[in-house]
């Protein structure tokens, strides 16, 4: 024990690892080779094979490939063209350079004979020369069959193209034309010969899928545009859709709390933008007064129902459950919040924490069953809550949802077993 | 077996025997100054195979003077921080003071207690922090001031680590020379009773 040597922490490492060796696994050399070998590869050396090699090898076949394609075409296409030229072509080398043929063509655009002609009018020449003398040529070697021959292939040629040319034609149908809000319009594409298309729906949304599906949440009158590609071409196709507002119905009545029986109650109508009402007053009695006055037999529970019209027939409703006792059962749901930017909150509400809308929830009393479902225009779920106190806080994923129109579905049942399923939209409000 | 210049010499020409000689020669010493570094063994070769790449693409700038192995050692070392740095965004180790001063244990050691082996593997229990300080400033010689420098940290930082990560050390391996004890006496019993 004496005999060996004790030493601190620092030195113990030092001594036993400074210089330690550990022998690698034999996959580390084969994969290092393999790197070292690629490495090898990018760098420029000019013994060995490496990628600026390749590269090279790489472009002079793209070349060959290039020219011998374009050989190809040649002969294949303007055969007769070819040797047409082939057989011209000492001929107008020698006009070139021939004085007199020169001099002979500057006399008859009257030019001054003696002056010599310069480098740019030779060059000039050249072409003037060439196409009758082309002519001549062919004709001097009665080269008519050659002549159809060119002419057949120029033909072909561009028949061919037309061929391959396809030109898209765009159309398309829309489910409606005009309807109430939040309107959902599906349109058909029935374009042809197109390879990609875009729809612009004119509310500033756009898509790129072949059949597309929109919801307008906004009234107004949209120009719908379906443009489609293809074959280096575009086409387009337009369609209006009108979408109308949507009235809003409301009511109170006169007095709250009517006395027990035989007491006149008069309706408030609160509604706006609509032209007709109908009042359905919950024991039978109908009416499309604006304002009716109505005198119940006996008290009891009254679903009081409004509901409006407006010129373009677009509809809204309001349902009063147990107008005149103390409502034990019912569910209602707002049409806007302002959901919390800070981040998610998990939905959690009650009447005082939620005071600013930032939870879209119910209002609601003798529910035991519940199930609330949130979806977006495209039908996309984005929010299921089983229990009446979690409502949605405008988050998906941790996100906060593009300000819009969704839309809500509830179902459950209440208290007394009676059941409830109701559907409607929501709009989400950007806050500050 | 070619000599040490001839393979620094044959590395320059990008001599591809040359470079497996250089690898048979040296990766085992190099893999030893990686696991120091690694958090283990995988990383470690990882690191080795970086820098292994980096000698043999930059050995024109060994100008000859000095040791080979010190200028290797040195692009080791180099490349394990760079290793550390680019690895860090991807871990997240909360710096809890988990290591109180737990300077009342061992400061003695037998030197060949423990292998080099335990060694390696106590070091890699620590979080990767400690462990560069603790290499760099124990085994490399750097001061704390180079330390902060290298690692981008305070150097109160490097300091307070270092000495925690001794005190980690020295706790590992008290738990370890205990366990190592037990097993040797149970060893001894057992060689006993046959």
């Amino acid at each position: 024990m004496d005999d060996k040597r004790n030493m601190d922490l620092e030195e113990l490492f030092r001594s036993k690892l400074e210089n330690a060796e550990v022998i690698p696994d034999l996959s580390v050399r084969k994969s290092l080779m393999r790197k070292l070998a690629w490495k090898e590869f990018l760098r420029f050396n000019p013994v060995r094979f490496n990628i600026y090699y390749a590269a090279g090898i790489f472009a002079a076949g793209i070349a060959a490939a290039v020219l011998f394609f374009s050989d190809n075409s040649k002969s294949e296409g303007v055969q007769g063209s070819t040797e047409i030229k082939s057989g011209i072509r000492p001929d107008t080398v020698s006009m070139l350079y021939s004085p007199e043929i020169i001099r002979k063509e500057s006399a008859g655009r009257n030019v001054k004979p003696g002056l010599s002609p310069s480098g740019v009018k030779t060059s000039e020449k050249k072409y003037e020369f060439k196409a009758p003398q082309e002519d001549k040529v062919i004709a001097s070697e009665g080269g008519d069959s050659l002549k159809k021959m060119e002419i057949s292939a120029v033909v072909t040629e561009k028949t061919a193209g037309t061929n391959i040319r396809k030109i898209p034609v765009a159309s398309f149908t829309a489910s409606v034309l005009e309807g109430c809000i939040p309107l959902k319009v599906v349109f058909i594409n029935t374009s042809l010969l197109y390879d990609s298309c875009r729809w612009i729906f004119g509310d500033g949304g756009s898509s790129v899928s072949a059949n597309a599906e929109w919801i307008y949440d906004k009234p107004g009158t949209y120009r719908v545009v379906l443009n489609v590609y293809g074959g280096g071409q575009t086409s387009s196709s337009t369609e209006v859709i009108t979408v109308y507002p949507k009235p809003s119905a409301g009511f109170g009545i006169e007095p709250v709390n009517p006395a027990e029986g035989n007491s006149e109650v008069k309706f408030i109508n609160y509604s706006s933008d609509a032209i007709r009402y109908r009042w359905d007053l919950g024991d039978g009695t109908v009416s499309t007064a604006f304002e009716p006055v109505h005198k119940y037999d006996k008290s009891g529970k009254y679903n009081i129902k409004l509901t409006v019209w407006s010129e373009h027939g677009c509809a809204d409703s309001i349902t009063l459950i147990n107008a005149f006792g103390s409502s034990d059962y019912f569910i209602e749901f707002p049409n806007a919040f302002i959901p919390n930017r800070n981040g998610p909150t998990g939905g959690y509400y009650s009447a005082t924490s939620d005071a600013s809308a930032h939870i879209f929830h119910p209002v609601a009393s003798g529910v035991v069953d519940y199930q609330l479902r949130i979806f977006t225009r495209t039908g996309i779920l984005i929010f299921e809550s089983n229990d009446i106190n979690i409502g949605w806080d405008g988050y998906n994923k941790g996100n906060l949802c593009e300000p819009g129109v969704y839309i809500w579905k509830v179902r459950g049942t209440f208290k007394n077993g009676e059941s409830f399923v109701k559907m409607g939209d929501v709009t989400l409000l950007r806050g500050n | 077996m070619l000599s040490e210049s001839e393979i620094i010499e044959g590395c320059a020409r990008h001599d591809r025997r040359s470079q497996q000689m250089l690898y048979d020669k040296y990766s085992r010493f190099l893999l030893g100054i990686c696991m120091r570094y690694a958090g283990d063994r995988a990383e470690a070769e990882d690191i080795l195979q970086e820098s292994l790449l980096k000698i043999y693409f930059s050995i024109r700038d060994y100008l000859g003077t000095g040791s080979f192995t010190g200028w290797m050692r040195k692009i080791v070392v180099n490349t394990a921080i760079t290793y550390y740095h680019r690895n860090l965004k991807h871990k997240y180790y909360i710096d809890i003071e988990e290591y109180v001063s737990m300077e009342t244990g061992v400061s003695s050691f037998e030197e060949d207690f423990f292998t080099s082996d335990e060694l390696f593997k106590v070091l890699h229990e620590l979080p990767p922090g400690y462990r560069m300080v603790f290499n760099l400033y124990a085994i490399e010689g750097y001061k704390h001031k180079e330390i902060a420098e290298i690692l981008g940290i305070d150097i109160n930082t490097s300091k307070s680590q270092y000495s925690r990560a001794k005190a980690a050390l020295r706790e590992k391996l008290e738990i370890l020379r205990k366990l190592k004890e037990k097993y040797t006496a149970e060893d001894n019993k057992t060689g006993v009773q046959t």
